[in-house]
């Protein structure tokens, strides 16, 4: 038996996989013969709510987490294998347990903290979970004779004997936890059925778990769950949200759910619940207004194609239900009087079953129907795709239009951009919520533990600013603003390229445009020490063909740059030109909407901008900051996935090529669809150490790679799938070649959000503070970091974890390294919220992603003609 | 005019996420392509034995092959392309590499040395000027001017046996 199917026979009585409901909707049935679902059974519609929590042990099997300071009981180990499985039943660990990379960092075992900076008082987004001293939560395994398949069948048995067991209890149908210890370790109870039939139930005691068991940990979400939805809180995706009290936004039929993002989890002193708010965007517009809309603004033959170009892999929302699901086809054969068969066997169409089921009431009968393809599998058994009715189904988020509209994203930041008291006075919110539920108090007393009703407070540092090096001047900026585009506006670039022969490309309707833009040029150009000739000038009709040609016609070898002004926006034109100009024929290039340079208070500022961007293209250096250590070659890694586009992956990789890191190298590696491990990690290396070799002459010593783009729940397989890769490609090197590695995973989506107490109030923490203390994990050599400053809502933390180092650096420095490697991305003259390396690799996999599609040539490798 | 991209049938197979791929440490088990890694994350932990057999291909961690077909892998592998572009690469951009050097600007002298800072660690267990002793040993070589650690040797090519050309 594997392990998981150990942990799924334990966790769910035998015959569970096959009667497990599916929720919300129909299935779709053999009346479509488009879809290939006729062997399975259609599904009973509601699921009571009492099995929606389980403690099955569905999923990976989990290394046991060892939280460095043992406490309490011992566990046996049988059952730290047990995982949450979400509502759904999803296989992902999101908060990557039991993935203990601290252990094996020897230098940091006793502390991680580093030293520098100036103290500054924090308070952020999480509350203790506390319980009474000598607290342990009880676990039992309940067995019946003769078994019992139904787990509804078990519970009811079980539960006759409630004098024995007390109200308090959380039960899946084997495993039961209770908060009290039952006199007997193994106690025998006789139960009888509704049919009269004698059942011996045997309750026996397996663990005695202390609080901050895995277990345990486990068990609070479960109830925190529970609680949340005592509070009658929604449960969209992994969020909860609260419909009662949604915020219309009337003037572009926006609606705003309030809703928390909630976690607990062992910190670094303690357990504690990290909560954040969250907002959930529903659009006041169902499907089918939407393909109305649509229907009136397309010609006929077009309009089914544009309906699944639109609506296809977009999130929606059924408010019968309140639950939400994916488009993933469109059935026109079908209509709401199509029928399927229901469980029992009986045929209905999807009107009546609405009607009956939810009572919604579906007036146009003639509307084609949604499939949503179920993502989650229970067992063994994949669920079938869903049927929706666009009359019921609302659009959520936003479109791509909707967040280039201005005024729309301005009117929507008002209520989801939240300044910090704000915030936290919505995160206090939960907790009063909490506080003044009787029932969620009555639930928390039974089980004997509390939340803190204080956020936490703590002290963090805030290490000191870089100084800006350019040529020959030396900059301090203002921390506050984390930007020096004022400072070093007129000072000489490291390193200017010049521009003696360039291109540039307009349309008959912008030669103005291009006129003024190459005036600006040569004014804003001196200062950096651009040397320039005038361009050469092209008018081109405003077609693709028309651009590529006169690129095919123009360019010679001597070409610095190519600068195309397009009329517009669209897409096709500017992948085009970029394809061309990043594969078959290698140069730089600069393309510029000529919307841009519209405005002439502005275009001396936008003409800087481009000379600036244009100089990076080329290869050149713009400014550095001081890096105090030697031979050191700093990686950067992200990741570019557009699975809704069912496009490839693309892995982006950056590799410094000198001690100042002003330059870089960069390959990238085309994948599978939604993969976001990198398989070609070794070659890539390879090739970035060769290219490091022939610039300077030596091979560097310490490697450092900060990751990007890893999804929750990954960090194990990145740990043994990619860290193994960069091993084995320094063996390769040479017998001889031992350089120093260490390996970061860089996160930008965390929940965590720090709180500066300024006076009275509270301020978002400023550009450099640093947190490596209660907010992060014991198990981890990991560490916060504010980088950027924000001008509105709360500014949010990047998270660093260290899986792999054998640099030894103190954790001081590398710290301070990260934050000087924020302060190198060359498009933004300031500091931004991931080392320069992270961004470059972003840029590099978007545009492969976006527009070229396959490896960039290689003669660019050396340049930042990504930017 | 450049032709546009034509979707190739059989590349499209290859990405394919949900092609089911026969793992390496045990040929029951067919993976789908976008899990491949985490399973063989997982079973290389539960087949120690397969592991010490199995070589990784330098082009793509995801082929595992005998240790003995690897040199016959390495000259079929699919993705040995990625490493030819880079090849090809090397003699065609010579030129172009020469004009496009690296600026001569120096930076001024750091305030700060962390490498001195981290020999002046009591427990560090760095040994100055011992080399090859496993992967703490330190090949750093401070106060040489040129910085090059005096026991590398640069990679003149690559180190497994390819035949590019062939």
């Amino acid at each position: 038996m594997t392990g998981r199917a150990r942990a799924r026979a334990r966790g769910r009585p035998p015959g569970q996989e096959t009667a497990v409901p599916s929720v919300g909707a129909a299935s779709a049935q053999q009346s479509f013969s488009s879809h290939p679902s006729g062997h399975r059974q259609p599904q009973q519609q509601s699921l009571p709510p009492t099995l929606s929590e389980e403690f099955s042990g569905r999923g990976r099997q989990r290394v046991p987490q060892t939280v460095p300071k043992p406490r309490g009981l011992q566990i046996s180990a049988g059952f730290q294998e047990l995982s949450l499985a979400d509502r759904g039943g999803r296989r992902r660990d999101f908060h990557d347990l039991g993935v203990n990379t601290r252990q094996a960092i020897e230098h940091v075992r006793e502390s991680k903290t580093g030293s520098s900076g100036i103290m500054i008082k924090l308070i952020a987004n999480y509350f203790r979970l506390t319980s009474r001293p000598q607290w342990a939560l009880y676990q039992y395994h309940i067995g019946y004779n003769p078994e019992m398949e139904a787990r509804r069948l078990r519970s009811a048995l079980l539960f006759q004997h409630e004098e024995l067991i007390g109200k308090t209890h959380a039960f899946d149908g084997s495993i039961l936890f209770l908060p009290k210890k039952l006199g007997n370790k193994v106690t025998e109870v006789f139960s009888k059925t509704r049919n009269g039939e004698d059942v011996k139930i045997t309750i026996t005691l397996t663990n005695e778990l202390p609080p901050s068991s895995p277990t345990c940990l486990q068990f609070y979400n479960i109830i925190f769950r529970r609680l949340l939805k005592m509070m009658n809180l929604q449960q969209i995706g992994r969020n909860y949200y609260n419909p009662n009290d949604p915020v219309s936004i009337p003037n572009h039929r926006l609606m705003v759910w309030p809703g928390f993002t909630s976690s607990i989890l062992q910190y670094e002193e303690s357990i504690m619940l990290c909560a954040d708010v969250s907002h959930k965007i529903l659009r006041s517009e169902t499907v089918l207004d939407f393909m109305y809309s649509l229907y009136y603004q397309v010609e006929e033959q077009r309009f089914r194609d544009a309906c699944a170009k639109e609506l296809i892999g977009l999130i929606i929302l059924t408010k019968y239900n309140n639950r939400t699901y994916r488009v993933d086809d469109i059935d026109w054969d079908a209509n709401p009087q199509c029928t399927f068969r229901r469980a029992d066997g009986s045929e209905i169409s999807y009107v009546d079953y609405y009607k009956r089921q939810y009572n919604q009431e579906i007036t146009d009968l003639n509307q084609p129907v949604l499939i949503s393809q179920s993502r989650r599998k229970r067992g063994s058994m994949i669920l079938g795709p869903v049927v929706l009715i666009p009359e019921l189904c609302y659009l959520t988020g936003l479109t791509e239009k909707m967040r280039n509209d201005f005024n729309m994203m301005k009117d929507l930041a008002i209520h989801t951009r939240l300044p910090p008291e704000r915030r936290q006075c919505e995160i206090g919110r939960l907790i009063d919520y909490i506080q003044k539920d009787d029932g969620v108090q009555k639930e928390l007393r039974d089980w004997g533990l509390s939340f803190d009703s204080n956020l936490l407070s703590f002290t963090g540092r805030v290490v000191q600013a870089e100084k800006i090096l350019q040529a020959g001047k030396v900059f301090d900026y203002n921390p506050q603003f984390a930007d020096w585009s004022r400072e070093t506006r007129v000072a000489p670039l490291i390193s200017a390229k010049p521009l003696d022969n360039w291109l540039l490309i307009y349309t008959r309707r912008n030669y103005d445009t291009a006129n003024t833009l190459l005036q600006n040029l040569f004014k804003v150009t001196p200062s950096m020490g651009i040397r320039m000739n005038k361009a050469t000038m092209i008018e081109v009709d405003d077609r693709t063909e028309a651009y590529l040609r006169v690129l095919q016609q123009s360019i010679t070898p001597d070409t610095n740059i190519a600068v195309c002004i397009l009329s517009s926006s669209r897409k096709d034109k500017y992948d085009a030109i970029k394809k061309y100009l990043c594969t078959d024929c290698p140069i730089p290039s600069q393309c510029v909407i000529a919307r841009t340079l519209s405005k002439p208070q502005t275009t001396l500022a936008i003409a800087t901008k481009i000379a600036l961007q244009m100089n990076c293209k080329m290869g050149g250096e713009l400014w550095s900051v001081e890096i105090p250590l030697r031979q050191v070659m700093v990686v950067g890694i992200d990741c570019y996935h557009d699975t809704l586009a069912g496009k490839q992956s693309i892995a982006g990789f950056v590799a410094s090529l000198n001690q100042t890191m002003t330059r870089w190298f960069s390959r990238c590696v085309v994948q599978s669809r939604g993969q976001e491990l990198v398989d070609g990690l070794k070659a890539c290396l390879q090739t970035a150490l060769r290219d490091w070799f022939k610039w300077n002459k030596y091979l560097p010593s310490r490697i450092i790679v900060y990751r990007d783009g890893v999804g929750d729940g990954q960090l194990h397989t990145l740990v043994n799938y990619e860290v193994p890769q960069f091993l084995d490609c320094l063996k390769t090197v040479g017998k001889d070649y031992n350089p120093k590695l260490t390996v970061i995973v860089v996160k930008k989506r965390v929940n965590t959000r720090f709180f500066a107490q300024s006076g009275g109030g509270l301020k978002n923490p400023p550009p450099g503070t640093v947190v490596d203390v209660e907010v992060t994990r014991p198990e981890w050599y990991d560490f916060f970091i504010v980088s950027q400053a924000v001008r509105n809502g709360c500014v949010a933390p990047t998270h660093y974890n260290v899986i792999y180092d054998t640099n030894k650096l103190k954790p001081d420095h590398v710290q301070r390294l990260t934050y000087k490697l924020c302060h190198m991305y060359y498009n933004w003259s300031g500091v931004i919220r991931v080392p320069a390396p992270c961004q470059y690799a972003h840029k590099l996999a978007f545009l492969v992603g976006q527009s070229i599609h396959r490896e960039p040539n290689l003669l660019l490798s050396d340049r930042l003609y990504y930017l | 005019m450049v032709p546009l991209p034509c979707p190739n049938s059989s590349i499209l197979d290859v990405l394919d996420p949900e092609r089911l791929i026969q793992c390496p440490y045990n040929k029951h088990h067919q993976i789908r392509a976008c899990r491949f890694p985490y399973h063989l994350v997982k079973c290389k932990k539960s087949y120690p034995h397969v592991a010490k057999e199995l070589a990784t291909c330098p082009f793509n961690a995801r082929h595992l092959v005998p240790q003995a077909d690897l040199s016959d892998h390495i000259s079929k592998c699919n993705d040995k392309g990625f490493i030819e572009q880079d090849i090809v690469n090397q003699s065609s951009g010579f030129q172009r590499e020469q004009v496009n050097a690296m600026s001569t600007w120096q930076a001024p002298p750091c305030d700060e040395d962390w490498e001195t800072e981290l020999l002046e660690q009591p427990n560090s267990p760095f040994l100055w000027g011992m080399t090859n002793s496993g992967i703490n040993s330190s090949s750093t070589t401070f106060g040489q001017k040129n910085y090059l650690p005096s026991s590398v040797r640069a990679p003149e090519s690559f180190p497994y046996a390819v035949s590019w050309k062939g």
